[in-house]
């Protein structure tokens, strides 16, 4: 199995990611910040979806249509949605990841053409096989068909920052960032779960509301904890 | 070629829009070429659609650079078969539009005057030139304007940052900016009610802001500022206007007379090259797009371009200096959920203080700056995991308990402050690279100097240090985390000084009325005019300049001046 991006090349996904998020997180502002230096991972023996376009500079806002074809494997998918239910396992009133379609948009994802994306691809998708591989390594099994106790413990070392200079590890913790930052993302951006987070606009105001006694109380409250 | 206009106004955004609005108002007849496409935010804004529904969560991709829903048609910071390069050791980046009202329909709306200081900035301090106009000259020109458009803000009493008298009330602070104004003044730094370009109140048929979806996606309710939706309907109403769009100006036709006789386009459709004529020219391209096409505009009589007399046309390039800090306060953590989107800006911001420290020469850099604060409970996005990067279980049921804890702990801030212009940083022709309608296109040179350098290093420093009397954390703007301290040239989208106005055709490419000191029935009403930077932004200043300099044209249209 190839599983070159995981290897023990120099990959420095956090300054990565943290730029990265910030270019989304100001763009609703019109800040912008450096752009991410494009290095690190290759394809990782996955054939990059070279012939998808992007969606172009004037694309119809009216009615958006994704315009790449998906290319992940009925495997790949199943294996997004185990890892993310474990990231974020449904409660009495929150429904699971695989439940809503956050496979289907990883999928998207990873196949889009642009370069951020395809960079993510690699990754991402050795990150996957990696995991069935190692499952397989250890316990003779694929990491769908191990226990339970045995997920837990393969992912809890995956998520576990590495020790410096432990390359390897570097690489399979940027994987399981980044597959967290898609899945987390795709979650919580979905409607449905804007008040599970706490997120409760969206919703027109005839007045911007000044703040509550309550919240003006914990604020208060904060100033007065920090001497301000 | 014929003169069937009174004018011809090259651009439809903040400039143009204005000088269109102006002149129309006057009666004359007016031709605007767009190089874009046509477009309605009334009918092409998706306002409260969610991420859900565009491709990648409407995230940011090269396509479309602040989001899948940004208001950009056509453009971004590389549009295809229209190139620009950059010198070598330079690195500078263009944003575009190619649309109806240019880069009014994404633009931030933060709507601050001049001052004083602003127009007079070398005799202050012996830096850069003068504007060779006033603050008070140009005042009335603000009233008109914010009259106009429509603008929240406050009316505090600050150093040259003078108020609206028009403005409606900006939106109350939200909890996170009761929190912030007190980091501030724990610093002696006070904090300011928001001045934007964004209607709290009905303004003629203009509703009010209702409170919900970002800005940048352009507003289909019209409550805040898009040259299509305030300055061209009621210029369209007249009669008198017409707007014609994928028409990309590539040179002013000079006459043997020395006047402007009209200008050639390209009809980005076909590619085919046109003449059109009138009795006044009005460039408001863009500040760079301007200067291209002044300097493309050469001939054997004018082998440095057209109105360049004075070889100013390119030079004094500037952009705002931007800075950002990020940091995660702790105080913030477990606030109760509330609607908190607001304007889509934060409700405050922090006007430069630091006048007084400069003139006594405590400082180390001679310009100011500002910080606007972006909100803290934005909708969830792709960004939402940057929570999970400091919860304590990096997965499980234990993170959707803390990312919920954390959500709206976050404050952005980010730093515009004003760049000097400079030798090294100037726009030109590029000798060999031409786009795809064989026009040459531009090459930029860029360099910061220690003023902008000291200024953007104290502004972060600022920012850490108000984070830390938070309790909070710096995530991102520590002086070792390897990315660079300033922006790069263009990033803050506030490109101005390519064809100055100054005192003198010696030393500028326009007078303090935007016309050509050679060509005097050719006026300039883009940001390009400008004679310094300010801090603040641009637009604003733009339109109350356009407005000043179009109604001096109508004077000379309608004297038979020109």
């Amino acid at each position: 199995m190839d599983n070159r991006a995981f290897g023990d090349k120099p990959f420095r996904i956090d300054r990565r990611r943290t730029l990265a998020w910030l270019g989304s997180a100001v763009a609703a502002v019109n800040i912008t910040l450096p752009s991410v230096s494009s290095a690190a991972v290759d394809g990782a023996g996955t054939p990059v979806n070279a012939k998808a376009k992007g969606y172009g500079n004037d694309p119809d806002l009216m009615h958006p249509t994704v315009p790449w074809p998906k290319t992940m494997s009925a495997r790949q998918l199943e294996l997004s949605g185990v890892l993310a239910d474990m990231i974020l396992p449904p409660t009495a009133t929150a429904p699971a990841p695989s439940a809503v379609g956050i496979p289907d948009f990883v999928d998207e994802w990873v196949s889009a053409p642009y370069p951020d994306h395809q960079r993510d691809r690699g990754l991402v998708l050795s990150g996957l096989i990696w995991l069935d591989s190692e499952a397989g390594k250890r316990w003779g099994k694929s990491f769908t068909e191990v226990s339970g106790e045995q997920r837990l413990k393969l992912l809890t070392e995956v998520s576990t920052p590495p020790a410096q200079g432990d390359g390897a590890a570097a690489i399979r913790y940027g994987f399981f960032r980044r597959f967290r930052t898609i899945s987390v993302g795709a979650y919580y951006s979905l409607e449905q779960n804007f008040e599970e987070i706490g997120y409760v606009g969206n919703k027109a105001l005839k007045a911007f509301p000044p703040p509550t006694a309550a919240e003006t109380k914990l604020i208060n409250e904060a100033i007065a904890k920090l001497g301000l | 070629m014929g003169n069937h206009w009174d004018a011809i106004v090259v651009g439809s955004g903040a400039g143009g829009g204005m000088s269109a609005y102006v002149l129309t108002q006057a009666g004359l007849r007016v031709l605007v070429l767009e190089a874009g496409r046509a477009y309605s935010p009334e009918t092409e804004t998706p306002m409260f659609d969610l991420p859900e529904k565009a491709p990648l969560r409407g995230t940011t991709t090269p396509d479309k650079p602040f989001g899948y829903f940004d208001a950009t048609a056509g453009g971004g910071w590389d549009i295809p078969g229209e190139p620009y390069t950059t010198a070598e050791g330079s690195s500078f980046r263009w944003y575009r539009a190619r649309m109806v009202g240019g880069r009014t329909n994404h633009w931030g709306r933060v709507s601050l005057r001049f001052g004083a200081y602003d127009f007079k900035g070398k005799s202050r301090d012996g830096l850069g030139v003068d504007w060779p106009l006033s603050y008070d000259d140009l005042a009335p020109w603000y009233d008109r304007v914010e009259r106009l458009i429509g603008v929240c803000g406050g009316q505090e009493d600050i150093e040259n940052e003078p108020s609206s008298p028009s403005a409606q009330p900006t939106p109350p602070m939200r909890p996170s900016e009761m929190l912030l104004q007190r980091g501030f003044a724990k610093m002696g730094i006070p904090v300011a009610s928001t001045r934007a370009a964004i209607l709290t109140q009905p303004l003629g048929d203009r509703a009010a802001c209702f409170y919900a979806t970002s800005c940048a996606r352009g507003c289909s309710i019209r409550a805040n500022f898009q040259s299509p939706t305030v300055l061209l309907p009621p210029a369209l109403a007249t009669g008198k206007l017409k707007v014609q769009t994928d028409s990309v100006v590539s040179r002013v036709l000079m006459g043997k007379d020395g006047r402007a006789r009209g200008v050639e386009y390209i009809d980005r459709k076909t590619g085919l090259a046109h003449t059109v004529g009138a009795r006044a020219i009005v460039l408001a391209a863009s500040s760079c797009e301007t200067a291209r096409i002044l300097l493309n505009s050469k001939t054997a009589e004018l082998p440095m371009g057209v109105a360049n007399e004075s070889g100013q046309v390119g030079r004094n390039l500037m952009d705002s200096v931007g800075t950002a800090v990020v940091g995660q306060i702790p105080a913030l953590e477990g606030m109760p959920p509330r609607n908190d989107d607001g304007i889509s800006l934060g409700h405050i911001y922090v006007p430069w203080w630091g006048y007084k420290q400069q003139q006594q020469g405590e400082l180390d850099f001679p310009r100011g700056y500002h910080f606007e604060i972006v909100p803290s409970r934005l909708m969830p996005g792709m960004s939402i995991d940057n929570y999970a990067d400091f919860c304590s279980t990096p997965f499980g049921p234990g993170l959707r308990t803390e990312l919920r804890q954390k959500y709206g702990s976050l404050v952005i801030i980010a730093s515009r402050g004003e760049m000097l212009p400079n030798e090294d940083t100037f726009c030109e022709l590029d000798p060999m690279v031409k786009d795809r309608f064989g026009l040459p296109v531009l090459r930029f040179h860029w360099k910061w100097t220690n003023a902008e350098l000291r200024q953007a290093a104290h502004a972060r420093k600022t920012l850490r240090e108000v984070v830390g009397h938070l309790g909070g954390k710096v995530l991102f703007g520590n002086e070792n985390d390897g990315g660079p301290p300033i922006s790069q040239g263009g990033e803050v989208i506030h490109e101005v000084g390519t064809t100055r106005m100054g005192a003198s055709p010696k030393e500028s490419v326009v007078n303090q009325h935007g016309q050509s000191w050679s060509v005097k029935n050719l006026f300039i009403t883009d940001g390009g005019v400008f004679a310094s930077s300010s801090h603040k932004n641009p637009t604003l200043t733009i339109l109350a300049l356009s407005w000043r300099s179009t109604a001096h044209l109508v004077e000379q249209l309608k004297s038979g001046a020109i």
